[in-house]
């Protein structure tokens, strides 16, 4: 592999989460998200081999992405509202602005998802894995739409909160 | 909760209005509310990326817990929480005051609820003794006299059991705090007051069916653990021990050691961590190497193909092996074809139900056979332009089909409908014509191959019989019905071709029938072993390049490894998250046999990079693991659990 395009590799493997996130978030749909984030790798690598000049690699991503999120919603005729593209610009404005760091805080996040408790586990796989709908867990689980957002929204807070102290703590003493 | 995370959790969750849409949109249009949902996107990718790298081991091992979540995180505002900003001293107090006597009487009702809902009587220490930790679905305490909806945190009485219902349903009960049982769907188990002889004493349950995983911490010291199956007893031999019983893959030791103790026979045998119980037609206990892991995605189809009662996809090598190409039964999907390694994503072209990569011998471009609409499309594998349609009625579509080993035909079956015949179409690949069709089976063909020689063609159908035809005259030389009645789901030759293997199974892969493998001597036309394992149909067949490994996949979700000589399993695979009964696993095996493909219901196709060793003679796959992960497979298919 061309070491051009090994950097590229790289770069796209250290800033791809936000990205994939941003990709789900607009489509709500897993399988779809992961095509488009695949096909966004393919035009990288192939504009690349072109010999393109690409100085900003993520938001070069971004853009892509944007695009196919665009035809993804033509091509779907979704019927709900997910987003607009004004919304759609928006949010590629804030990750443009906030780029994903390398500064391994996708590792501090793993390894505190992994230390989740069942139950929130659980919450989380209903929710992204199997992409069910807050009413559709709250009928599974029995519980009020209400506290299951909260419970998320929680699950979610605990993660960045035990994020940011083990990366407090592995910061090197002054 | 603040009101931009309330609104991308509702603009994830699709229930966004046009108003709170309009509200999203002016909160992000300030620098912090950018920040908040940058990370906010980071944070839901890396949940994504997690759920995928925990999906194999997930349907094993629970993940180990350790992180509060704390009740008051995204809570509105409390009047506690908002005192210490705003209310004065007094007030404080006044609040703690009201806040502790809300809790005391809480404490209360509990204490009174408690002794309400527990038994009167003290357990004996020794007794099995379960709390429900989590339910999912349909789960019910069970006793001899009663079904009752079990909730979570309830006590369970020595000799009441649990039980989940449905697919989709799964319980957790912790038992003395040493113990945890996770059960799977369709799962029933008791507590047991049954008295231990003083060596196996210790905790007890009794599975009456269904997948259970039990987990028993060093907190249980020398004791051990006990559990009793409709085959056998299991007990647990280490401190830190790890076993899960299931219908798709039998005992498999996760963890530690087991003693098991086979009901019917009496026999005992030690299965150590990383083995599995076999045992051979005769009755003999074994054990054998179990793989597991998440194995290197090579492609996720939108859809999955698999039904009860059809082949879902179809893999295939080039000859040279550094290709690999894949279909389902998928109508929106298309054929994939590309390296099996390496970063370069596989191609897509329109074609499905089959694939077939012609072999080596055939002069010119390696070419690539796939099924559409009733015709059979022939692309060139390097550029992917197609060179040729073959024509054929869309009424009996493609089923399977195989390139002859010397490359100059292509044998095509058709009819995959209950009641329409089966026939065999077989191509010449030079001038594009069809050169004979073959007609004689009752139900659509469901599997093709060549002898090595090109001279012999073996095809299964649903009409449960396989035929050997002379590819030079098309006549049949010899027609077998499987016994029992069986479909032969996948042929395949030996590379010497004496042997033709034949995977068999009921036509309903939910049906718990075991599929064996028949490896058929071609000289005398008889059935020289039977390999017997797989617990479900057996769908997909292939031979090691020197013909002493056989590797299956079945609608059980394992794949496993026999030894030809010894008709005994040496391994098995469990690297898909998997239904049993509602899929046909693929497997298919490169010409060097250095890389393994398999493709299931969970929608995706997985390589696995084989290393083998020589053992009598003959070679044995030694390891089965994900070779590196392309960079951008986010993800596997997430959908049902194991």
């Amino acid at each position: 592999m061309p070491d051009r395009i090994k950097a590229l590799s790289t770069r796209f493997m250290a800033e791809r989460h936000a990205l994939m996130g941003f990709i789900y978030s607009m489509i709500h749909d897993l399988a779809g998200a992961e095509d488009i984030l695949q096909e966004v790798w393919i035009r990288l690598a192939e504009a690349a081999e072109r010999g393109e000049a690409i100085a900003e690699p993520g938001k070069w991503c971004r853009g892509v992405a944007k695009n196919l999120i665009l035809h993804y919603w033509r091509d779907k005729r979704t019927t709900k509202v997910i987003a607009d593209s004004e919304l759609l610009d928006l949010v590629e404005q804030a990750l443009n602005e906030h780029p994903e760091a390398a500064d391994g805080r996708r590792q501090a996040l793993m390894e505190c998802i992994d230390r989740l408790p069942e139950k929130s586990k659980r919450l989380v796989q209903m929710k992204y894995e199997q992409g069910l709908s807050f009413a559709g867990m709250a009928e599974q689980l029995q519980r009020s739409l209400d506290s299951l957002k909260m419970a998320l929204c929680r699950v979610r807070q605990a993660l960045l909160e035990c994020a940011e102290e083990k990366l407090r703590l592995a910061e090197p003493n002054p | 909760m603040t009101r931009l995370e309330e609104l991308l959790l509702l603009w994830q969750d699709q229930t966004l209005t046009e108003d709170q849409l309009a509200e999203l949109k002016r909160l992000l249009a300030s620098d912090s509310g950018r920040a908040k949902v940058a990370e906010d996107l980071f944070l839901t990718g890396v949940l994504l990326e997690s759920l995928q790298a925990q999906g194999a081991s997930r349907a094993l091992l629970a993940g180990r817990e350790g992180l509060a979540v704390p009740e008051e995180a995204c809570a509105p505002p409390t009047l506690a929480t908002r005192s210490v900003f705003g209310i004065g001293a007094m007030q404080r107090w006044r609040v703690i005051g009201l806040t502790s006597t809300a809790a005391a009487v809480l404490l209360i009702l509990g204490t009174i609820l408690w002794f309400r809902t527990s038994p009167t009587e003290p357990l004996p220490a020794a007794t099995a003794f379960a709390q429900v930790e989590q339910v999912q679905g349909e789960t019910f305490v069970v006793s001899k006299e009663n079904k009752l909806p079990v909730q979570e945190g309830q006590v369970l009485t020595p000799g009441e059991g649990i039980a989940t219902q449905g697919v989709d349903s799964e319980a957790v009960v912790q038992m003395e705090n040493s113990v945890r049982l996770k059960l799977g769907g369709d799962t029933t188990v008791f507590t047991t007051t049954e008295t231990e002889a003083p060596r196996a004493a210790g905790a007890k349950v009794v599975l009456e069916q269904g997948d259970l995983l039990v987990e028993v911490t060093r907190s249980l010291k020398r004791k051990r653990m006990t559990v009793e199956t409709p085959i056998g007893v299991a007990v647990t031999e280490s401190e830190d021990a790890a076993l899960h019983i299931s219908d798709a893959a039998g005992v498999v030791v996760v963890r530690g050691e087991i003693n098991f103790t086979h009901r019917p026979t009496g026999q005992s045998i030690r299965v150590k961590a990383g083995q599995y119980l076999a045992g051979t037609q005769q009755g003999e206990l074994y054990t054998s190497q179990f793989f597991s892991g998440p194995g290197q995605v090579w492609t996720t189809f939108p859809r999955s193909g698999v039904g009860v009662n059809s082949l879902g996809y179809s893999l295939a090598f080039s000859a040279d092996g550094e290709t690999l190409a894949a279909a389902t039964r998928a109508s929106e999907s298309g054929v994939r074809f590309g390296p099996v390694d390496g970063e370069e994503y596989p191609q897509e072209r329109p074609g499905r139900l089959c694939v077939g990569l012609s072999p080596a011998s055939m002069p010119g471009a390696a070419i690539l056979a796939t099924a559409d609409q009733g015709n059979v499309l022939l692309y060139e594998l390097a550029t992917g332009k197609q060179l040729a349609a073959l024509k054929g009625d869309r009424r009996s579509p493609p089923t399977c089909l195989a390139f002859s080993p010397d490359g100059k035909t292509l044998a095509v079956g058709r009819g995959n409908l209950r009641d329409a015949a089966g026939v065999v179409e077989v191509w010449q690949l030079d001038t594009g014509t069809l050169r004979a069709t073959y007609r004689g089976h009752a139900g659509g063909v469901t599997a093709l191959a060549f002898s090595p020689d090109s001279k012999l063609l073996a095809t299964g159908s649903l009409d449960k019989t396989v035929v050997l035809w002379d590819t030079a005259t098309g006549q049949e030389r010899t027609r077998s019905l499987m016994v029992p009645a069986l479909v032969a789901w996948s042929l395949a030759f030996a590379p010497d071709g004496n042997t033709l293997a034949i995977a068999t199974g009921p036509d309903d892969f939910r049906l718990r029938q075991p599929g064996d493998i028949k490896l058929w001597d071609v000289a005398t036309e008889t059935v020289r072993a039977t390999l017997r394992g797989h617990r479900r149909a057996a769908t997909s067949i292939v031979f090691s390049p020197d013909g002493k490994s056989l590797i299956s996949g079945s609608a059980d979700t394992t794949v496993r490894f026999w030894d030809t000589g010894t008709s005994r399993e040496y391994g098995m695979l469990k690297g898909h998250q998997a239904a049993p009964g509602f899929e046909a696993l693929a497997v298919t095996l490169s010409p060097d046999g250095k890389r393994l493909a398999t493709a299931s219901f969970d929608r995706t196709v997985k390589v696995w990079k084989t290393t083998w060793t020589q053992i009598d003679g003959g070679s044995r796959i030694l390891t089965a693991q994900a070779a590196q992960n392309m960079p951008w497979r986010y993800s596997g298919a997430l959908l049902t659990k194991q």
